[in-house]
C-alpha cells in the first residue's frame, strides 16, 4: 500500500523559534562596548526580602534629658541627680522592647515614609532607636540613650519567617 | 651588666657551654627524658650539632655523628661477612652504628632519599636491616631550614623531609637566632673557649634529668586528662588553619605536652600548664621540616581556643562546637546550643563566618537574620553582619563604567549567565543574586572563576543551614 507523506521536513531549514531561559539575568543590564570599548554595567533589584517597619518619634518629643524623656511619656520625675530617672527610663524601655513582636535581632534598611508605622507610641520608637547599632536592632542590647539626639526614626526588616507572627500581634 | 641582661645560670645548657638556648631547654631536656626521636632545625652556624654532641658526651653516651649527605649505608652497619652456618653477620667497624647509645645524623635533609629510607627504621623504631640496635637510646637529627619551590634561599640543598620521616620525631625543635640573644650572650659565645666538655659538667642535667623524670611519672597520673582534651580540641582548630596532624602526631604531642610540662616544672616550679602546652606544640610541628611555613597568629589562637575546653564540663557544648573542623558544622552546632552564653555564640559564630568561602558566608549571614538567631549574637558582630545582610535582603542598585577588556567584565559576564540558572519566582533566588552582585560591587569577586565559586558556595551552604 502506497501513503502519501505527510509533512515534509526540510532539516537545512533553521528553526523558526529559539526558546531561551534568562532566569534572573534580567537583573542585569549592559550597554556598550561601543567603539571606544567602554561599557556600563548596571544590577538593579526591586526585590525586598521582608518587610520594613518603621519606628519615629514625635516632631515635638524632647529628648535632652532621661527627666525630658519620661516627661514625654507622660511620667514625672523631679530629677536625675542619683541616676533613678535614668533606670526608671531603661527598665521602661527594656519591657517595652520585649513586647515588640518582632524577631530577637533585626537589620536597620534606609527609613522610608512609605514604610508602615505599627506602633506609633513614642515608646516603641524609643524602644527601636535605642536598641540600635548603624546596621542591627537588638532586643537584648543595652539601651544607648544617647542615639536619640542622632536619629528620631529607623525602619527594621522583618524577615518572611516572622510575618505571620507580626500579623498576629496588629491583629 | 643589667639584671634583665644577667646569664642565666639556672638551667643545664650553660654549664655545658651552650649559650643563648632557655627557649629551647624544655623540649630539649623532655627529649631525653623520653628518650623519643629529636631533629633539631636551624641555619648553619646555631650550635645544632655541638649542642647534640656535648650533650651526648656529658651524659657519658657511645655516640656516632654521621653526616647523612655523605652517608654509606656500609658505614652503618659495617660489612657482611658469610657465617659458618651460612648467615650473614655484620663486621663492626668502629664507625658502625652497632652499640651505639646515641646516634646523630647530621644534614639529614642533604640526604638521598634511598637514604632516608634506610635511616627510617633507625629513628622510627631502633632497628637496621629488621635487627634491633641493642642499647641505642637517643635518636638525634640536625638539618637547615629546607627551601621549597622556587624559593631561592641560602640552603638550596637543604630538601624538605619526606613527610612520613619528619612525622616519626617527636620533637621537631627550632634553633633560637642570634637575633633573639642578649648581648651579653652575644659577647659570651663570641669569647666561647674551645674545651671539651664531659660527664663531669653534666650535674646541673644529670639532677633536671633526674628530677623531671619523677615529674613525668606524677603528670601521668594527674596532668593526663588534660593534656588529652587540649590535643582533643587542638587537631581540629589547627586543621582549620591547615595544620593537619596525622593520629601518629596527636598521641606524640600528648606525650610532649606531659614531658616538656614536667622539664618545665624542673626548673621553675610554678610554671602554667597552657605555657608547656604551647612550647610542647611549638616543639612538636613536623611542618617545619616539611618546609611548611607556620601561621603563628593561627597557631596561637589555636592553642588559646584548645587551651579553654581544658577546663569545661565533659557537657559543655563548647566542648563539642571547638572539636568540629568544619566552619558550617560548627555553626549549626552553636545555633542549636540556645544555651550558649552571647559572648562564647558571637565568638564562634564569628570564627566561623570568617573561615566560610565567600558565597557560602554570605548565605550563613542570611540564614541568622531569617531565624532571628541574629538576637544571640553581641552587638559588635551583629552590626559586622548586619552591613552584608542589608546589602542583601533590601533593594539593590548599582553601576559600574568599565573597559570590556578589564578582568572585571569577563567576571560580570560570568556573573550575568549565573544569574540566567536562577528562577526568578523564588524569593530566595533575588537573595543569591543580590549577594552575588553585592559581592562584585565590592570587588570581593576579581575572577569569573571567583564568581562561579561563591555561586555554587552561596547555594550549596543555603541548602545545607535550611535542611537543619
Amino acid at each position: 500500500m502506497n501513503e502519501p507523506v505527510g509533512v515534509l521536513n526540510n532539516m537545512s531549514a533553521p528553526p523558526k523559534s529559539v526558546v531561551r531561559y534568562s532566569g534572573l539575568s534580567s537583573l542585569v543590564q549592559q550597554l556598550g562596548p561601543g567603539g571606544s570599548g567602554v561599557t556600563s554595567l548596571r544590577y538593579r533589584n526591586h526585590e525586598q526580602h521582608g518587610r520594613a517597619i518603621r519606628f519615629e518619634l514625635p516632631v515635638d518629643f524632647g529628648v535632652d534629658s532621661p527627666t525630658d524623656i519620661l516627661q514625654g511619656l507622660g511620667l514625672q520625675h523631679e530629677n536625675d541627680r542619683d541616676g533613678s530617672a535614668a533606670r526608671h527610663l531603661i527598665q521602661l524601655i527594656n519591657k517595652r522592647a520585649s513586647e515588640l513582636p518582632l524577631p530577637e535581632g533585626c537589620a536597620v534598611v534606609k527609613s522610608l515614609q512609605s514604610h508602615p508605622q505599627l506602633w506609633p507610641d513614642p515608646l516603641a520608637a524609643i524602644a527601636a532607636l535605642t536598641k540600635c547599632t548603624d546596621t542591627v536592632w537588638l532586643r537584648g542590647k543595652a539601651p544607648t540613650l544617647s542615639n536619640l539626639a542622632q536619629r528620631r526614626n529607623v525602619s527594621l526588616l522583618v524577615p518572611p519567617d516572622f510575618l505571620e507572627q507580626l500579623k498576629k500581634a496588629i491583629s | 651588666m643589667n639584671d634583665v641582661d644577667a646569664p642565666d645560670h639556672s638551667g643545664w645548657l650553660e654549664p655545658l657551654g651552650l649559650i643563648g638556648m632557655q627557649s629551647i631547654e624544655a623540649p630539649l631536656l623532655a627529649a631525653l627524658v623520653t628518650e623519643q626521636p629529636l631533629l633539631l632545625i636551624g641555619p648553619h652556624g646555631t650550635a645544632k650539632s655541638l649542642l647534640l654532641g656535648r650533650v651526648a658526651a656529658a651524659l657519658g653516651l657511645s655516640f656516632r655523628h654521621y653526616n647523612a649527605s655523605l652517608l654509606n649505608f656500609d658505614d652503618l652497619v659495617g660489612f657482611p661477612v658469610p657465617t659458618p652456618d651460612r648467615t650473614l653477620e655484620y663486621l663492626k667497624t668502629p664507625a658502625a652504628i652497632w652499640g651505639a647509645g646515641a646516634v646523630i645524623f647530621d644534614e639529614i635533609s642533604r640526604c638521598r632519599p634511598d637514604v632516608q629510607n634506610k635511616l627510617f627504621p633507625i629513628i622510627h623504631e631502633r632497628k637496621v636491616q629488621g635487627l634491633d640496635i641493642e642499647g641505642l637510646r637517643y635518636r638525634w637529627a640536625a638539618m637547615n631550614p629546607p627551601t621549597v619551590g622556587a624559593d631561592e634561599g641560602d640552603y638550596a640543598g637543604s630538601e624538605p623531609l619526606d613527610r612520613a620521616l619528619a612525622d616519626r620525631f617527636a620533637f621537631v625543635v627550632q634553633m633560637p637566632s642570634w637575633a633573639a640573644f642578649t648581648p651579653s650572650q652575644k659577647l659570651a659565645v663570641i669569647q666561647a673557649a674551645n674545651r671539651t666538655y664531659g660527664p663531669q659538667d653534666a650535674s646541673v642535667l644529670s639532677d633536671s634529668l633526674y628530677l623531671a623524670r619523677g615529674l613525668l611519672q606524677a603528670l601521668q597520673k594527674t596532668c593526663s586528662a588534660s593534656a588529652a582534651d587540649y590535643v582533643f580540641a587542638l587537631l581540629p582548630l589547627l586543621a582549620q588553619a591547615k595544620l593537619e596532624l596525622s593520629p601518629r602526631r596527636a598521641n606524640m604531642l600528648f606525650s610532649a605536652i606531659l614531658a616538656v610540662h614536667a622539664s618545665s616544672l624542673a626548673r621553675q616550679p610554678d610554671t602554667a600548664f597552657g605555657d608547656s602546652a604551647l612550647l610542647a606544640l611549638r616543639s612538636s610541628l613536623p611542618q617545619r621540616a616539611e618546609g611548611i611555613a607556620i601561621p603563628e597568629v593561627k597557631l596561637l589562637a589555636a592553642h588559646r581556643e584548645a587551651l579553654r575546653t581544658v577546663s569545661l564540663s565533659p557537657h559543655d557544648p563548647l566542648r563539642a562546637i571547638l572539636a568540629t573542623a568544619e566552619p558550617l558544622e560548627r555553626l549549626k552546632l552553636a545555633v542549636r546550643a540556645t544555651r550558649l552564653p552571647k559572648g562564647e555564640f558571637s565568638r564562634v559564630i564569628a570564627d566561623s563566618l570568617a573561615q566560610l568561602p565567600i558565597g557560602g558566608r554570605e548565605a550563613a549571614i542570611v540564614h541568622l537574620f531569617e531565624t532571628g538567631t541574629v538576637g544571640r549574637l553581641n552587638a559588635a558582630v551583629a552590626s559586622q553582619i548586619g552591613e552584608s545582610y542589608r546589602d542583601i535582603a533590601t533593594p539593590a542598585d548599582f553601576s559600574e563604567t568599565i573597559h570590556a577588556s578589564h578582568g572585571r567584565y569577563r567576571t560580570w559576564s560570568r556573573l550575568k549567565d549565573l544569574l540566567a540558572r536562577l528562577n526568578p519566582a523564588d524569593p530566595r533566588a533575588h537573595l543569591q543574586a543580590n549577594a552575588l552582585a553585592a559581592l562584585f560591587s565590592r570587588k570581593a569577586l576579581q575572577t569569573p572563576e571567583d564568581a562561579e565559586g561563591a555561586f555554587h558556595a552561596y547555594s550549596q551552604t543555603d541548602a545545607l543551614v535550611r535542611r537543619t
